[in-house]
């Protein structure tokens, strides 16, 4: 359950950029897949997590980041079909390097400040 | 209107994690982190570890678990420099615990620090700690296939140690699809198998430590 840990440090986050006077409505987030982030149980996270705050109505959209990788034997890049399958369809070896798929960053947020 | 952030979310902690990793490199320490499941072997490991070495190092220890302090009872009369961390329901360490516990211990007296995260083979991976190395432990009665269902710590840790080889007679463990998992994700996988309670493969196990410190 480290959903929560990390839905409790992105509530930290957000509280850093949203004034007193604005409504947060959505947080855009975009997470590589080597994560271990299962999106139905982050949601859930993040609900419970800012249920007494004033960001309770909010939503969170995920876009997630496929897996490239390059190969350290052929130097070719694919995106394996599978994580725990890294086999090369260049060279047929597994020399993963992982060049994008990790993360989990704040992209952005979006806001209404009433009365504007 | 949209507010642009692009950010971190475990920016905190990577912060955190940045600022121990400078902390132990001032004080010489080295730093490893102990994944692995529940029952995989972890203490036992560093119990015989720590029997094993000797004086050969200075190490210390920071364990943590959900709740109990049974580990660090387990493993102090083998060390004077060990502390438990309780997480109180997390289901892993993060940089600011290893902070804390850190302060427990006297960085200058040691050369190695092991961190033995909590028993859990998937979300330990995630957070950096401030470590020089992860090392993912396996253990045969999990099983041959543990390693194609946790790729990351295949992907990430330094050394994958393959722990419990004197039950293999005795459980259904297939070497050949534990290689060849690990073959399908990584060739070069440095793999080490050892058996924590008999001792085999034991005397690799402290030469790779020794050589880590000797390096750090």
């Amino acid at each position: 359950m480290h959903e929560t840990a990390i839905a409790a440090s992105l509530l930290e986050q957000v509280r850093q950029y949203i004034a007193p006077e604005a409504v947060l409505q959505c947080v855009h987030l975009q997470i590589g897949r080597m994560e271990h982030l299962e999106e139905t149980v982050f949601q859930a996270a993040w609900s419970a997590m800012t249920n007494d705050t004033p960001f309770a109505d909010s939503t969170l959209t995920i876009e997630w980041v496929p897996i490239l990788v390059r190969c350290r034997k052929c130097q070719g890049e694919y995106t394996p079909e599978d994580r725990a399958i890294m086999i090369c369809p260049k060279c047929d070896s597994a020399y993963p390097e992982i060049l994008q798929g990790s993360g989990i960053i704040l992209k952005s947020l979006d806001i209404d400040i009433p009365g504007e | 209107m949209n507010i642009p952030v692009v950010e971190n979310v475990l920016k905190l902690n990577d912060e955190i994690a940045a600022e121990n990793r400078r902390t132990l490199k001032d004080a010489g320490v080295v730093t490893i982190t102990l994944i692995g499941s529940p029952g995989s072997g972890k203490t036992t490991l560093l119990e015989t570890t720590l029997k094993s070495l000797g004086n050969d190092l200075s190490v210390g220890l920071l364990t943590g678990d959900i709740a109990t302090s049974r580990d660090a009872e387990r493993l102090a009369p083998h060390s004077p420099h060990v502390a438990q961390i309780n997480t109180g329901g997390s289901c892993h360490l993060d940089a600011n615990q290893i902070k804390q516990g850190m302060k427990q211990l006297p960085l200058d007296k040691l050369d190695l620090l092991i961190i033995e995260n909590v028993g859990n083979l998937i979300c330990p991976v995630g957070f950096d700690l401030g470590q020089d190395a992860k090392i993912g432990l396996f253990s045969v009665p999990e099983g041959d296939d543990k390693p194609a269902k946790h790729p990351r710590i295949v992907l990430e840790a330094s050394l994958l140690v393959l722990n419990k080889i004197d039950l293999i007679p005795y459980v259904s463990f297939d070497r050949d699809v534990f290689y060849g998992d690990l073959k399908s994700m990584r060739e070069d996988a440095p793999v080490m198998e050892l058996s924590a309670t008999t001792g085999e493969g034991i005397d690799n196990w402290l030469d790779w430590l020794r050589r880590l410190a000797d390096e750090g």
